[in-house]
């Protein structure tokens, strides 16, 4: 970290005034590319395009997809045909994808103009996967050897692929059709005998995930296997692409934030807090807080009937917030944690039995220790209320918190059985039912043992 | 499921059956994450065949992927020679993991067995605490020295890169033992014999300290798309390393642990389906009480307006709906700039961006409910009367606005008194939420009605 000290915008933009070429490249040699970039960007667009016909063009090219999408664009506009094409050249196919699939209309076709054939070709078949696809995650440049080839001849094709690979921490094995039959690591190839046959040394049983998968279940691939790189392969089984971790990690952070969004009642945004637009923004909150609210109707039916009853003990009124909430809270706490656990692949389906007894044992153990604390809290703090009053008041609570919980359990396995997201659909419906219950428990409880 | 049955039983026949060769096939043939949960099975004499018969590395992977529970039953029965043997394959990251679960008489007996070299090491990263790069990182690592050539180090590859954990990246050091760079194996191999590692080798590299956080390390892992990381000390002295494997538990760790702390939950250490009820009960309590007890506010606001409820008794009918719409609105708020903590670096300083923010979308949201409220009502229960609609849906407004400005803005506030705004800020929101709604609808109400 020592080292981002000394690099700044301004000895940038005062070296690129004075044309001083010799130090501009040797800080592009020096600094990390990330750190490069984020100073750059920031630079005036003159500058930028100026550093990047002086710099070399890998470096470039890194440089490039690092940037925020608001100053690619600005490029590509200012970019001749040929320098879009050079640069583009030295970028990974997925990341090429990646800039493009953020472009407006105008500058997309720019580029696919500029490139090569060979390049809109790898461009096209990779943007026209589904979003949140593995095919979208993929990358194509890969080493691929076959399982005729020596170990000798082996070495010889990463020398020349490896150069334009992504990885070459480890390297697929395909047969004649294109299957996918094994993983060799480099260590194998350069220290095991050369004219033995790859087969003789490959990894056999290999994870791959399909083109079609779903990125949280290869996230979980990832995580469970302990993976740098995890191969792609078609419905045939051909070998088609290569994910690597370091895009995993940037879509893990992706998921968290859209199941929080989502468990807290959000429609997931996708860009950032401060990027994302104040109409995006009330578009992605305003449905919910919608029918939230509109579903409260019933809750404002419930007391309206049991209103004479609130009329003659006044002080039944002021717990209503407190037992809403208390049992609220605590089916919140066990969905979420069912939520998370199914999301990372702890829980499933086949598990709905053991969740549903440990929140029972665990509603017993909360509901009597909220039971205790709340008839304490009621004889300290006003509203001063009779004893069988504060005794119906626990009860209520203990029930309706046993029952939260168990809602909180078993909602999440039902949007599974209905194949819908447990984050997006459980929380809000959670909430309603439990409002209702509560109230429901409460009046009737006070009618029960109270008389009115 | 039942594929994983089949192998089971397979698994069961060949122990039965003392099949050796057979197994050692099996062994040699699936994942090692999935043979160490088909051993988890096992019973443990069954499990002791197994460890036996496999080859040594393999033994040492899959003890490292077993289950707590059965690896303290195997520590108890193995004799001290079987454990050596063991423990001797693990890397040492990951022994020290294993051992950090142990109970203390086991973990000693564990320390009692391995070579002194290995003690030397384990003791070392002990001594870091927990939750630092230092307990977490490996001291499997693959060094050269600047001034070596290429076939030099080629050859120091050769010899000693099987004990390294990853060959991805190879650590320049000077004679000092300072980190000065970093080589990656392709690179060494497409360069020339003659050349020397100082002059391929990446001088920007990143490296992180020993006492830094583990969430700060996978954020930077994850910034710089880094598979290893270099460990040092203050000096720049190459003491270990991260790999991006470990760094991938920790990130889903870490954000299993806001998820939980957003929903009032403290941390739980182990998965929730290996934690016992007691202990999730206890994970849970805390903030089930404090939150409980807090409502007492809630109730004080309502008893001290209990002439104005009894005087217009319709005025309860909305209390739930006013204040779980002001609950939403602001947890919504709290999610996105919490997460925008995590995630984007928002701090204290964007507070007037985010309030601006926040404002600008409470009054649109609050807007449309408003008009959305004033028609249900009239709708739904015509019988209130158009006034009572109008002061329940100003309130709904208002409190949606307080509700987002005290959502989004409580967890920078938690970051000024340096505490974590998702522990702070999501269970004080719907308190806060709370009165603020109450306060908000009775002032009205009173305003309104001349009461």
């Amino acid at each position: 970290m020592e080292t981002i000290k000394n690099l700044n915008a301004d000895i940038i933009n005062e070296y690129i005034e004075k044309r001083k070429l010799v130090e501009l490249r040797e800080i592009y040699n020096e600094f990390n590319i990330v750190d490069l970039a984020l100073v750059t960007q920031d630079l005036p667009l003159t500058n930028i395009i100026f550093l990047f016909r002086i710099l070399p063009k890998n470096i470039s090219g890194q440089l490039f997809s690092y940037f925020s999408s608001e100053v690619q664009g600005e490029l590509i506009t200012g970019f001749t045909d040929d320098e879009i094409q050079v640069m583009l050249l030295n970028m990974y196919a997925d990341d090429m994808a990646d800039v493009i699939s953020d472009m407006p209309a105008n500058l997309i076709k720019k580029i696919l103009m500029s490139v090569t054939k060979e390049q809109r070709n790898k461009i096209n078949s990779l943007l026209s996967y589904p979003e949140y696809s593995a095919g979208s995650l993929m990358n194509i440049d890969y080493v691929e050897l076959k399982n005729t080839d020596t170990l000798a001849e082996a070495l010889k094709k990463i020398k020349i692929r490896g150069k334009v690979a992504e990885t070459i921490s480890v390297c697929y094995v395909t047969d004649h059709s294109k299957c996918l039959v094994g993983s060799i690591s480099p260590e194998a190839i350069l220290f095991e005998n050369a004219s033995d046959l790859i087969t003789e040394h490959m990894e056999e049983h290999i994870s791959s995930c399909n083109t079609f998968d779903d990125q949280e279940d290869i996230i979980n691939i990832f995580a469970k296997y302990d993976l740098d790189v995890l191969p792609v392969v078609n419905n045939d089984n051909c070998l088609i692409g290569i994910i690597t971790i370091d895009d995993i990690m940037d879509v893990m952070e992706e998921e968290v934030t859209e199941d929080i969004q989502k468990m807290a009642a959000i429609r997931p945004t996708g860009g950032s807090y401060l990027d994302t637009s104040v109409l995006d923004m009330v578009k992605s909150r305003v449905p919910w807080l919608l029918i939230l609210m509109l579903s409260a109707t019933f809750t404002g039916m419930i007391l309206q009937n049991y209103e004479d009853k609130l009329l003659i003990i006044p002080a039944l009124t002021a717990f209503i917030p407190m037992i809403m909430g208390t049992s609220g809270n605590a089916g919140n706490q066990t969905a979420v944690m069912v939520i998370r656990s199914m999301a990372i692949d702890e829980i499933n389906i086949k598990d709905y039995f053991k969740v549903f007894i440990k929140e029972g044992q665990i509603a017993l153990i909360c509901g009597s220790a909220l039971f205790v604390v709340a008839l304490l809290r009621i004889l300290i703090f006003p509203p001063l209320v009779s004893m069988p009053v504060a005794l119906v008041i626990c009860l209520t609570l203990f029930i309706s918190l046993c029952i939260g919980k168990l809602l909180g359990a078993i909602l999440p396995f039902i949007s599974l059985i209905f194949k819908q997201d447990p984050a997006a659909t459980t929380t809000p419906i959670l909430t309603t039912i439990i409002d209702i219950v509560s109230l429901v428990i409460y009046f009737e409880l006070c009618v029960l043992f109270l008389g009115i | 499921m039942n594929e994983e049955l089949i192998l089971l039983n397979e698994l069961q026949e060949l122990i039965k059956a003392k099949n050796i060769l057979k197994l050692r096939e099996f062994f040699d043939e699936y994942n090692i994450v999935d043979l160490a949960e088909l051993v988890n099975e096992l019973e443990t004499a069954e499990i002791i065949f197994v460890l036996k018969t496999v080859p040594k590395d393999i033994t040492g992977q899959i003890f490292s992927y077993l289950d707590n529970d059965v690896i303290e039953k195997l520590i108890t029965v193995l004799n001290s020679d079987e454990i050596r043997v063991i423990l001797n394959s693990l890397y040492s990251d990951d022994l020290v993991d294993f051992l950090q679960e142990l109970p203390g008489p086991l973990a000693k007996k564990v320390l009692s067995n391995v070579s002194l070299q290995q003690k030397q090491i384990i003791n070392n990263l002990l001594s870091y605490q927990e939750d630092t790069a230092g307990s977490i990182m490996s001291t499997s690592y693959l060094e050269l020295a600047a001034n070596d050539t290429v076939a030099k180090a080629m050859e120091k590859i050769k010899h000693y890169g099987k004990k390294a954990e990853t060959l991805g990246k190879c650590f320049v050091l000077d004679d000092k033992g300072l980190l000065i760079g970093t080589i990656s194996l392709r690179d060494i191999l497409f360069a020339q014999n003659d050349n020397v590692v100082a002059d391929l080798m990446d001088t920007g590299y990143i490296s992180v300290l020993t006492s830094n956080d583990n969430e700060m390390v996978a954020r930077i892992m994850q910034k710089y798309d880094d598979t290893v990381i270099a460990v040092t000390d203050a000096e720049q002295h190459m003491l270990g390393i991260i790999t991006v494997d470990d760094v991938i538990d920790i990130i889903q760790e870490e954000a299993t642990e806001d998820i939980h702390k957003m929903a009032a939950i403290s941390p739980i250490e182990h998965p929730y389906i290996e934690t016992s009820p007691l202990r999730i009960a206890g994970s849970r309590l805390v903030w089930l009480m404090l939150l409980m007890v807090s409502y007492a506010l809630s109730s004080i606001i309502i008893t001290n307006n209990d002439q104005l409820l009894v005087a217009v008794p319709t005025l309860i009918t909305f209390i739930p709906m006013l204040m779980d719409t002001s609950g939403n609105a602001g947890s919504q708020a709290s999610a996105m700039v919490i997460r925008g903590i995590t995630v984007d670096n928002l701090t204290i300083h964007d507070f007037f961006k985010v309030l601006f923010k926040e404002l600008s979308i409470a009054v649109i949201c609050g807007a449309i409910l408003f008009v959305i409220n004033v028609l249900r009502i009239v709708i739904f229960v015509p019988n209130v009367g158009i006034s009572m609609a109008l002061i329940v849906s100003i309130s709904v407004f208002l409190v949606v606005i307080l509700a987002k400005l005290v959502g989004g803005l409580l967890p920078l506030l938690a970051l000024v008194i340096k505490m974590d705004p998702a522990v702070l800020a999501s269970p004080l929101i719907t308190t806060a939420c709370d009165a603020i709604s109450l306060i908000t609808y009775f002032s009205l109400a009173r305003l309104w009605l001349g009461l």
